[in-house]
């Protein structure tokens, strides 16, 4: 079974209008909302980079759906990529929000009342910000995830889709995606929305994996149609 | 294998039509964000002072641009001011009658005196020069840490901590750091609120429309008859009636979508705090039950926190004076936070700011900024700083003073015996100048074993003696409990038993989900530890500098002289607060005792302070002598006498 999990896809079609528009639309609507709807809250750096987040998840969870059918058509591959990539690139915009301007904003008031962020006087950067909310763990673990995430979305469009060894690259890059998402989510229960987002996520991913497990046709040799 | 199934011409179009549409509304999108990001940032002061009188505390409330016209469109409520011809500053109309202390020029003595950066400002900052003492300009929206094209104004610090001594007339010294005696700052709230929710006939009414059903009823007009006092037509009509620049493009967008939502809030807390009282209303104790030099801070957090009308909260707190707070290790009237951090984050916060622009891009800082200034350097005036000099006779030291007594050296022997006194009935609870530099205030517990102990205004005996806690002073007996405790109110207010925890938690990031719908992660710099906020269960014994500044008298400001407070005279039961003139002989406020027939809008003395509802009782600190006892004993007399003209040397 596992040898048919990592078995390539039938070619490399090249994206198609339709595809494009399935995944493009969903990411500028989401990114564009994320952005704007913040204008609603109290505090738009904070709630852009949260909002960005629940983007890049929702984003990501037809792509972590799917990956157990990239053998299964062009179709199934390119709207992973797509959606892999979007996701991705959702992820880094909230990663850019986060450090540039919910930490960044805050270096100048930690550099004279360091005390009260919990640092040391001479230790004092955007990184030791995030470091002390977040602890080394967590934030290693998304620098690592997020590097994983991108030399992964770029073997999608330019590696070589029949090795094995890629193959296994994107199953590593989707366990640690996917732990990196339940554990910001529902492990550390932050709020209903993304606890509630986070479950819905485990729910896709798990209603593919079933899906693809109990139900083998088409196979790539058969007519999607 | 199957080609892949051709895309009919008409999909092909609806797809391209839904890229574009969604890539334009990302390009919108984030040409917003960036646009955001470029507008000017704040500009942050140096010096704490500066930082104190008019930096930006997070209190952000209406834009410049409508602060401007609210005289034109309202004049009933914010009567128009004047503008000095000399230094161009507002002053009348609204700014007095609220009681804001209008700006005399860059060059108007000041106790303590300008720095470099307060008067820079002055002299470059037309807004600073124009509007009154602590009022803040920033490009902030309101609650927000957010970017504004628009200026929004606020309240700095100095906008409720900072007086003219001994009164407002010219010879008035501007100090900061003493409470406004005068502000009504529930008044101008009330009012401001009035803005938000008054309506008036659409146009294109007939007369007979508008015109009033009877004596008694105002015309029969349906809600769709009836539109907003403040739209951004009418405030665009009013700038250009005042000849007023008109708002740009973005300033406009801004302004709407404020007054759009500001709208919407005063509509949504109508039904939590009624309809604005009208103008006469307000001089009112019915409908104003704060009157001027008073707050009411848990109605406020009664209502940010809980959205709780807080109609049975009585606790007034009259505006203190926060000179030399590095001697309150626990601050406010309950010694209740610790911390001078903490203390000016939960002030901002009843005045208006937001767990998010509480933490966001340099509010913090100026807030720990200028709580520093009252910790480290702010110092109260002296009597002489205020009255010309001579007006206290000094009298040579006799020969037997000890050298080391620099204290008694500026001391009449009237005053000298008044400190022996004050040796023996006050220090142990209030401290006392230090001897041998009276610049100082000695406060050591070894010395003065009950200073900043806490005075319990629940009555401490409905509880075992060995459940006390060690912060409370300790009456031997319920009587004598009763004859010192002052009004409980601002004690035992209703939530009192809740709010520090839940104030605890708006700071506190592992309660991300705040009371308030709120929600913020991070790491807040106003965040302080649980032990640091309490409830005290009473008033804590605190020093009592620069005393003269500090009238009228207990936190809830019911006393208007310290010679009624030391029983030397009848506490007033009814006394006129407002514009009050200086008592230089009973020091305190001059109060008439009894209301004149009418009281008109702009009498400087306008609403009557009555010490019988709850809240404003007069009663308790009957150091040393009780009024009757007191009254039966010349010596008494005698020895507070020489009391209180000690005390004007504080
Ligand atoms: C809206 C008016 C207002 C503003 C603005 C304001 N305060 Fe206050 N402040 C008060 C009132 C009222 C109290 C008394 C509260 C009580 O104990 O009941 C108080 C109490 C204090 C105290 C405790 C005083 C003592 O001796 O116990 C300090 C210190 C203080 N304020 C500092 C500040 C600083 C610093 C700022 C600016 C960051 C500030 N306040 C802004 C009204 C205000
Ligand atoms: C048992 C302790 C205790 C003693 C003894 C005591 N006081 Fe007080 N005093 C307090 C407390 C507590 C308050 C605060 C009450 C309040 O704010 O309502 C206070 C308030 C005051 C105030 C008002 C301060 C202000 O800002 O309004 C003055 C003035 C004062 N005391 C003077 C004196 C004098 C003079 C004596 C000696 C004759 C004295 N006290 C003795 C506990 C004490």
């Amino acid at each position: 079974m596992s040898a048919e999990f990592l078995a390539p896809p039938p070619n490399r079609a090249p994206v198609t209008l339709v595809q494009f528009t399935w995944t493009f639309v969903p990411f500028a609507l989401l990114v564009a909302t994320a952005l704007i709807y913040a204008e609603l809250s109290q505090n738009l750096r904070l709630f852009r980079t949260i909002y960005l987040i629940r983007a890049s998840l929702v984003l990501s969870a037809p792509a972590l759906a799917l990956l157990p059918f990239l053998h299964h058509g062009a179709a199934a591959r390119n709207l992973w990529r797509l959606f892999w990539t979007f996701g991705l690139l959702a992820h880094l915009a909230h990663l850019a929000y986060a450090v540039f301007f919910v930490f960044g904003d805050q270096v100048d008031t930690a550099r004279i009342h360091s005390d009260l962020y919990g640092l040391s006087k001479d230790n004092v950067s955007i990184y030791s910000m995030i470091v002390e909310q977040q602890t080394a763990p967590v934030v290693w673990g998304n620098i690592a995830a997020t590097v994983v995430w991108l030399v992964d979305v770029l073997l999608g469009w330019f590696g070589n889709y029949e090795s094995r060894k890629v193959a296994i690259f994107h199953w590593f890059t989707w366990l640690a995606v996917l732990v990196a998402f339940l554990i910001s989510t529902v492990y550390f229960y932050k709020n209903p929305v993304s606890y509630n987002l986070g479950i819905g996520l485990a729910a896709v991913v798990a209603l593919g994996l079933v899906v693809r497990l109990f139900w083998r046709a088409p196979a790539s040799n058969t007519s999607a149609n | 294998m199957n080609p892949a199934p051709r895309t009919s011409g008409l999909a092909r179009l609806v797809c391209w039509l839904a890229i574009c549409l969604s890539f334009l509304t990302l390009a919108g999108a984030i040409t917003l964000a960036v646009y955001e990001h470029s507008l000017p940032k704040p500009t942050w002061f140096q010096s704490n002072q500066a930082v104190f009188v008019a930096g930006n505390i997070g209190t952000e409330f209406i834009p410049l641009p409508v602060l401007e016209v609210l005289p034109k469109i309202f004049p009933e409520r914010f009567p128009p001011t004047e503008e000095d011809k000399v230094t161009g500053a507002l002053k009348g109309g609204w700014i007095a009658r609220y009681g804001f202390l209008e700006r005399r020029g860059a060059d108007e003595p000041t106790f303590p005196r300008s720095e470099s950066e307060l008067a820079g400002l002055l002299k470059s900052s037309e807004l600073h020069r124009k509007f009154p003492v602590g009022f803040t300009f920033s490009n902030y929206r309101p609650f927000t840490p957010d970017p504004s094209p628009v200026t929004f104004v606020g309240l700095a610090c100095a906008g409720c901590h900072s007086n003219r001594m001994p009164n407002w007339g010219p010879g008035g010294k501007l100090i900061y750091g003493a409470g406004n005696t005068r502000l009504d700052l529930i008044g101008f709230f009330e009012s401001f609120r009035a803005t938000l929710l008054e309506k008036e006939p659409i146009p294109g009414l007939t007369a007979n429309q508008t015109k009033n059903y009877s004596l008694i009823e105002g015309p029969d007009l349906t809600p769709q008859q009836q539109q907003y006092r403040l739209t951004m037509a009418s405030i665009a009509q009013a700038r250009v009636d005042l000849k007023l620049p008109p708002m740009n493009f973005a300033e406009e967008k801004m302004v709407a979508v404020w007054l759009s939502g500001a709208h919407a809030a005063a509509e949504r807390t109508a039904v939590r705090d009624d309809l604005p009282a009208d103008m006469s209303q307000l001089m009112t104790p019915e409908y104003n039950p704060v009157g001027p030099g008073r707050t009411e801070p848990f109605v406020t957090l009664d209502h940010e926190m809980f959205d709780l009308p807080a109609k049975h909260n009585f606790g007034y707190s009259k505006i203190p004076a926060v000179f030399r707070e590095k001697y309150r290790e626990w601050a406010q009237f309950d010694g209740s936070v610790k911390f001078p951090r903490t203390r000016s984050g939960l002030a901002a916060m009843t005045a208006g700011g937001s767990v998010d622009n509480l933490s966001g891009l340099g509010v913090a800082r100026n807030i720990l900024a200028a709580a520093t200034y009252t910790v480290d350097d702010l110092v109260g005036p002296t009597w002489n700083d205020i009255f010309p000099p001579g007006s206290k006779p000094t009298t040579p030291s006799p020969s037997d003073l000890d050298p080391t007594d620099r204290e008694g050296i500026a001391l009449t022997s009237r005053q000298r015996e008044g400190r022996a006194v004050y040796r023996k009935q006050c220090a142990s609870c209030h401290g006392q100048p230090d001897p041998t530099d009276p610049a100082r205030w000695q406060t050591d517990t070894a010395k003065f074993p009950e200073f900043g102990k806490i005075v319990p205004t629940v009555d401490p005996f409905q509880f075992d003696t060995s459940k006390w806690p060690d912060y409370w002073y300790k009456f031997r007996t319920r009587d004598e409990w009763q004859k010192q405790t002052v009004d409980p109110e601002r004690v035992v207010f209703r939530d009192g038993s809740r709010i520090p925890f839940v104030l605890f938690t708006y700071f506190d990031r592992a309660y991300p989900q705040k009371i308030t719908g709120e929600y913020f992660p991070l790491q807040h710099p106003l965040a302080t530890d649980r032990q640091h906020i309490r409830n005290s269960g009473g008033y804590i014994n605190g020093p009592l500098d620069s005393l003269f500044v500090r009238a009228p008298y207990l936190h809830n400001a019911s006393i208007p002289t310290l010679e009624q407070l030391l029983n030397l005279q009848d506490r007033p039961a009814t006394f006129l607060r407002g514009l009050n003139d200086y008592d230089r002989d009973a020091v305190g406020l001059k109060a008439p005792t009894t209301a004149p027939e009418t009281i008109k809008l702009d009498d400087p003395l306008f609403w009557l302070f009555d010490t019988r509802p709850k809240g404003n009782h007069n009663t308790g600190h009957n150091y040393p002598w009780t009024r009757e006892e007191m009254k039966a004993s010349s010596d008494f007399q005698a020895q507070t006498r020489a009391l209180l003209e000690y005390l004007k040397t504080f």
